[in-house]
């Protein structure tokens, strides 16, 4: 009986400390106030993933802090709230029903893991709140397209590992290529749109390996793909576990050349692998490479970076600069809807955008029916000494 | 031939580093009666701090390996006096949840103090492979492996003939008479802890050239885990037997049958033993006949 | 039937939710419900039945994906619920059978190899799990549309109280105090004619059917499954709220699954130190409640601070005197 009592008390407490609805005072349109916008951003800012979700959360506000000292749009501040949503779909639909429901965000910005953002799409839809990301790369994101949703970054992961392909098959005039993928979702998609092209073209794969994330030990796979001996082999791959594997294919004489996707182009990779990184080729999303200072718009974003977050060996990274960038895309949309804002009008603002020039490799353009911003992509390649040079390969996939 | 025995080598020098891990914990079993699930982060602090000390600060690889040896084995003592030895009394379950609570708060504290990039930690000796007999390695796997083989011979001495591991064979025993022969078996719990300290943080620094330095590298080496309940948890002979094990049909498995496979082949092996012989390969003789 | 105030609050706190709250304390408290199930099930195998298992995500992933496949074929949730829970029953049984001869830390490591066998299953037979890529799972359309969270709710609540209901006629029957007479000693239960095999099969079952019923409920509310929330730590994040809500005493698993849905929901406002406050708090329960919040709530039924009192945190930390009376020192 008092056991029973007990945890009722219990109960009743944290009900209560949940169920404490936050206002953001009151606003016909929910999110917006006469000088604040309130924005809900999401991240894995604990789990596996942090490092991508810290990216995020970095990269993102110094732009947004940026655009606050300069004034804000059209008059208001932004107000970002981050939020975590652990790469799983759980804890994704948790932050973005509190977002929405407690905290009334004007709209959602973020997300890095394509599952998350997927688990939480019917909340979105129902209340609809547009949500822009510049990461979740997964082809259903935006195809079909779903009319809250838009993403402007990273192509799709179906033209990514069409794009590799292509620079393989046709760039590199490979003779045997090989594909080296992790069991994730990311490499998944990569694999079977590879092959897809593959067949496309009447190639069949010399080798495909698999390999799980946080794996250390590749010698099966790659005693494998030696007897395979490819030439070119297409990579699907998390940094530090590419950094292993290429030390050991190095170590046991399996020398293709590797072409990376997106997550092998930063340099933490380069650093990790050393040598071994030398002659590697990867996916760079960017017009200009992290350093390229003398590119005004890159000098403004490190000048930035340094001030609000600070450097150190790695960062700003390309992570960092991705979502600074989807964060001057969002910016944009959020300028183009005017100071008369709601819900409606920013959609209409962003399906208006037409060639909006940013640091990515091809300007940003939407419409109705098209609600990926960009097509196309650039190669980094590692030089000897670990210096870095873009490659423009033009291959349109 | 040649690529069995590249395979069969490979899988011993990564079998090593599996079997230093689950001698720690079999040893902390053995004394204390927890299984230590946060055996995998205190590899992962090792290496931060040697991180830390050779790349941060730029001091000597030397140095940097026994200030981070020692800095584990301080945590290490810490932890056991703060989380572990309030849960003497309690039963065993929340000990073991204890120390799954120990390993989110150490990640955390990972990723709070460090970041949650993954970090490179120079290599302190050569990485250009040379040929042996027609197999590859590289100096690094050959000081790994020293170093995983010097810790098993070196266990044979200390258990036997120093006092401190003999005091940690009596409380392995029997505590109640240890104590009433007069070894502080709270100091012995402690000394466990430290032993066990100065194998994971090698393992965590000698590691860390090859792994990279990153806060989730703890749970590879839940394979520790494995590895020990394998051997029969009870016997060092028997982590050490199964570490090798498992490690030579992993990579075999990974290469005849298929890298997704891997996985699944050592597990089922793994139950296949455990059906055959229930306490593990090498366990001494539990069985109670009525 | 005599009715307690205590249990009517709940009723009606439970009821009110839905109407009173937003539609994301309606999801969080769902989610207590489903993670109760599941660590309800396992609370008679590990609390009652004293076997251990660290398959239980493996369960709730049979359930779920099984119950998502069903509805996508075309069958009704109604059906696919009860398949779904009736699979992984069957999963009960293939990974309880191992566990007749094996005990402990053993066991722990075979229900474990079991539970990765099908995470690598759900990532690798992608015709049916759609891998990585994850699943859709889709909320029932009879009687009526599901979709608006209120309705699931119901379902869920009602439910989780149902199999509340069974799993206490369980234990108090013979069943149970078989389970409780197999963890205590099971040479003198076997010497005493309790068939062994039947019952600890039985309480396997019982786990994994209740661990699909929750995967079957999890998957249409969360409305997407993906591999990654089936993995041995989630298996241990059971173990977990079990022990923590304290072991063998049924109610406790709903406490604990409450402490990990809801805490990490409230620490949100701690920002980068969310993950080191929950594990500092879990800790402290876990030293402060060895027993789990159930056992120290039976203990000292009376008043919270007296565990205080008797204990003196300070002293046991630096002087490590015999603070626990009776005990033989060590």
């Amino acid at each position: 009986m008092k056991e029973i009592k007990e945890i009722m008390l219990g109960v009743l407490i944290v009900l209560c400390l949940i169920g404490s609805q936050g206002t953001s005072g009151a606003a016909e349109v929910a999110g917006v106030t006469k000088d604040s916008i309130l924005i809900g951003a999401l991240a894995p800012l604990t789990g596996p993933n942090t490092t991508s979700g810290v990216a995020c959360r970095d990269g993102a506000q110094t732009y947004f802090d940026m655009i606050n000292d300069a004034g804000g749009i059209n008059g208001r501040k932004l107000k970002v709230t981050w939020e975590d949503d652990g790469c799983v779909p759980a804890k994704g639909v948790a932050a973005v029903k509190k977002l929405i429901e407690r905290d009334k965000v004007f709209a959602l910005f973020g997300g890095v893991c394509s599952n998350a953002l997927l688990a939480a799409l019917p909340t979105v839809e129902k209340e609809k709140v547009l949500w822009f990301t510049a990461n979740c790369s997964a082809p259903p994101i935006t195809k079909p397209v779903k009319p809250f949703l838009f993403r402007a970054g990273w192509n799709p992961t179906d033209l990514q590992a069409r794009t590799i392909a292509k620079a393989g098959l046709e760039y590199f005039k490979a003779k045997k290529i090989g594909i080296f993928h992790m069991s994730d979702e990311y490499g998944v998609y990569y694999r079977d749109n590879i092959k897809k092209y593959l067949e496309e073209k009447n190639v069949q794969p010399a080798a495909i390996e698999t390999c799980n994330p946080g794996d250390v030990d590749f010698t099966s796979q790659l005693t494998r793909m030696k007897e395979a001996d490819p030439d070119v082999v297409l990579l699907a791959m998390w940094i530090q576990d590419a950094a292993v594997m290429v030390q050991q294919a190095k170590k046991l004489g399996v020398n293709p050349l590797w072409i990376g996707a997106g997550p092998t182009g930063e340099e933490p990779f380069a650093v990790m692998a050393g040598e071994a990184a030398v002659g590697t080729m990867h996916l760079w999303p960017f017009k200009y490479l992290l350093n390229d200072t003398h590119q005004p718009m890159v000098a403004k974003f490190r000048e930035e970076f340094k001030k609000r977050i600070g450097e150190k060996p790695g960062r700003p990274s390309g992570g960092d600069m991705m979502n600074y960038n989807g964060a001057m895309v969002f910016v944009e949309g959020l300028k183009r809807a005017g100071k008369d804002l709601n819900r409606d009008k920013l959609v209409s603002a962003f399906e208006s955008m037409k060639n909006f020039d940013s640091l990515l490799a091809t300007p940003v353009t939407f419409s109705k029916d098209e609600h990926h911003g960009n097509y196309g992509i650039n190669f980094v390649g590692i030089l000897p000494k670990l210096q870095r040079a873009l490659f423009d390969i033009k291959v349109k996939p | 031939m040649v690529r069995l025995a590249q395979l069969i080598v490979d899988g011993i020098i990564l079998g090593s580093t599996y079997a230093i891990c689950a001698i720690g914990m079999v040893v902390i079993f053995k004394a204390t009666d927890v299984i230590n699930i946060a055996q995998g982060e205190l590899v992962m602090m090792a290496a931060f701090f040697g991180f830390t000390f050779r790349v941060l600060f730029g001091w000597s690889f030397i140095l940097s390996f026994s200030l981070a040896i020692g800095l584990v084995i301080l945590l290490s003592m810490a932890l056991e006096r703060l989380a572990l030895r309030p849960l003497i009394k309690a039963p065993i379950w929340t000990n073991i949840i204890a120390t799954m609570a120990l390993l989110i708060i150490l990640q955390s504290i990972a990723r709070l103090i460090w970041g949650p990039e993954p970090y490179t930690f120079p290599p302190f000796l050569s990485r250009i492979p040379f040929t042996i007999a027609k197999i590859r390695l590289t100096q690094h796997d050959v000081v790994i492996f020293g170093t995983s083989i010097l810790y098993m011979i070196l266990l044979y001495p200390f258990f036997k003939y120093t006092k401190v591991g003999k005091g940690m064979r009596a409380v392995q025993m029997d505590k109640e008479a240890a104590s009433l022969m007069g070894i502080s078996v709270r100091k012995m719990y402690s000394y466990v802890w430290m032993l066990n300290a100065i194998l994971v943080g090698t393992i965590g620094i000698l590691l860390a050239p090859r792994l990279g330095v990153y806060s989730t590298m703890g749970l590879l080496f839940i394979k520790g885990f494995v590895v020990a309940v394998m051997g029969g948890f009870t016997s060092l002979a028997g982590s050490i037997v199964g570490g090798f094990l498992l490690g030579i049909i992993e990579t075999l498995a990974g290469f005849y049958i298929s890298s997704a496979m891997k996985d699944i082949v050592s597990f089922i092996v793994l139950i296949l033993i455990l059906i055959v012989k229930p306490t593990g390969l090498f366990s001494e003789s539990v069985t109670k006949r009525v | 039937m005599k009715v307690r105030p205590g249990l009517l609050l709940l009723f009606l706190i439970l009821i009110l939710v839905p109407f009173l709250g937003s539609r994301y304390l309606i999801y969080v408290v769902s989610l207590v419900a489903v993670y109760g199930i599941a660590a309800l099930g396992l609370d008679i195998l590990m609390g009652y039945s004293g076997q251990v298992c660290f398959g239980q995500a493996g369960f709730v992933a049979v359930g779920a994906y099984v119950t998502a496949f069903f509805v996508k074929q075309g069958f009704s949730y109604w059906i696919s619920l009860p398949i779904g829970g009736m699979l992984a029953a069957l999963a009960g049984v293939i990974i309880g059978l191992p566990a007749i001869r094996i005990k402990g830390h053993y066991l722990a490591l075979a229900t474990m190899s079991f539970a990765y066998i099908i995470h690598l299953i759900l990532v690798h037979w992608e015709s049916v799990t759609g891998g990585p890529r994850g699943l859709l799972a889709s909320r029932p359309s009879w009687p009526f549309s599901f979709e608006e969270d209120k309705y699931f709710y119901f379902i869920i609540i009602l439910i989780a109280i149902l199999l509340f209901i069974i799993a206490r006629n369980i234990v108090r029957s013979r069943y149970g105090r078989a389970f409780l007479a197999i963890q205590k000693d099971e040479i003198v239960s076997k010497s005493m004619g309790i068939n062994l095999i039947k019952y600890k099969t039985l309480a396997f079952i019982i786990c994994s059917f209740y661990g699909g019923i929750a995967g079957g409920l999890y998957g249409p509310l969360i409305g997407f499954l993906d591999p990654l929330s089936f993995t041995i730590l989630d298996s241990a994040l059971y173990i977990m709220m079990i022990v923590l809500g304290g072991r063998g005493t049924l109610v406790g698993a709903f406490i604990g699954a409450a402490f990990f849905a809801i805490l990490p929901e409230v620490l949100r406002e701690a920002q980068k130190w969310q993950e080191l406050s929950f594990g500092l708090i879990f800790i402290c329960f876990l030293i402060f409640m060895p027993n789990g919040v159930m056992g120290f709530m039976r203990r000292y039924q009376f008043s919270l601070t007296e565990r205080f009192r008797k204990v003196g945190f300070l002293r046991y930390i630096f002087k490590e005197k015999q603070w626990e009376e009776g005990k033989p020192r060590a």
